[in-house]
């Protein structure tokens, strides 16, 4: 990937551009394992570019989650608890 | 062992979730609303079964899931998705900021708020729903990995896979919107 021509850490940092991107969205999920988290949260404090991209993708998945919200209609739940009490009564 | 008395007291919370996925996922209010219902129903006739020390909300987005697929997939016309291998991974995030560079907060902020809720709806909508049902219960419910695998019945690598993929249709599908704001913002990018 053309990342790891911009930022390619020297020793220091285990992780490069390329491969940081690759973990990112596997790392916003939680899922990666203590070392690799260790490695791309050097990388991304190091890394202006990438801590950038990090940030964007969590505020764009709270966004997007945030897009998301429904209210059931009133007129559905109660169809739904009459049918819930309708199934209890047959089974009495 | 669950007391089924309880059922609706300790369900009810879920349903607004539960509705929005269910909208999601036939596309169509009133099969969403038969989905529900018939969810609720399958969920109380089981849930004597139900363990209480697990996860009700996962076990619930499990059976919607499930009568989904089973009883309303068979009807959908899927969208096709052409391309998708194409997308390269943060599509969104690269229209404001090419490889390297550092967008502006403005620009960053004007892409957010053009990612309305009825666009992000339509774009989860067009998306396959192997793909929109894992991206939904990822990224709008936030449930792991392994509780996906588990609602869904597939192994964690396949809810890895569809993930990424979904997640890369969804930002395609939603890039129309925001490629518009791109040229505008170019001249704001740091070096």
């Amino acid at each position: 990937m053309s990342e790891h021509e911009i930022y390619r850490p020297s020793g220091l940092f285990g992780m490069d551009c390329g491969e940081a991107v690759d973990a990112l969205l596997q790392y916003l999920d939680g899922d990666l394992t203590d070392a690799k988290r260790a490695l791309i949260e050097q990388h991304l404090a190091a890394c202006e570019p990438c801590g950038a991209a990090a940030s964007f993708e969590r505020e764009l998945r709270a966004v997007i989650a945030d897009r998301c919200h429904e209210r059931v209609p009133e007129s559905l739940v109660t169809k739904i608890a009459e049918a819930i009490n309708k199934e209890r009564n047959l089974g009495s | 062992m669950a007391d089924q008395a309880q059922f609706e007291v300790l369900s009810r919370p879920y349903m607004d979730a539960l509705y929005a996925a269910a909208l999601r996922m036939t596309r169509n209010p009133s099969d969403a609303e038969d989905l529900l219902q018939e969810t609720y129903l399958k969920a109380y006739r089981a849930f004597e079964r139900f363990d209480e020390g697990s996860n009700l909300r996962a076990w619930l987005f499990r059976i919607l899931t499930n009568t989904y697929i089973n009883v309303y997939r068979a009807r959908q016309r899927q969208p096709l998705v052409e391309g998708m291998d194409d997308i390269e991974t943060l599509h969104l995030y690269r229209t404001i900021a090419p490889v390297g560079q550092v967008p502006s907060r403005s620009a960053e902020e004007e892409v957010l708020a053009l990612i309305t809720d009825a666009r992000v709806k339509a774009a989860l909508e067009s998306i396959p729903d192997t793909f929109r049902i894992t991206v939904l219960l990822a990224d709008v419910e936030g449930f792991s990995y392994a509780e996906i695998a588990e609602i869904t019945g597939v192994p964690v690598g396949t809810v890895m896979s569809r993930l990424h993929r979904g997640r890369k249709s969804l930002e395609k599908a939603l890039s129309p919107y925001v490629t518009a704001t791109t040229n505008a913002r170019a001249e704001e990018l740091t070096p």
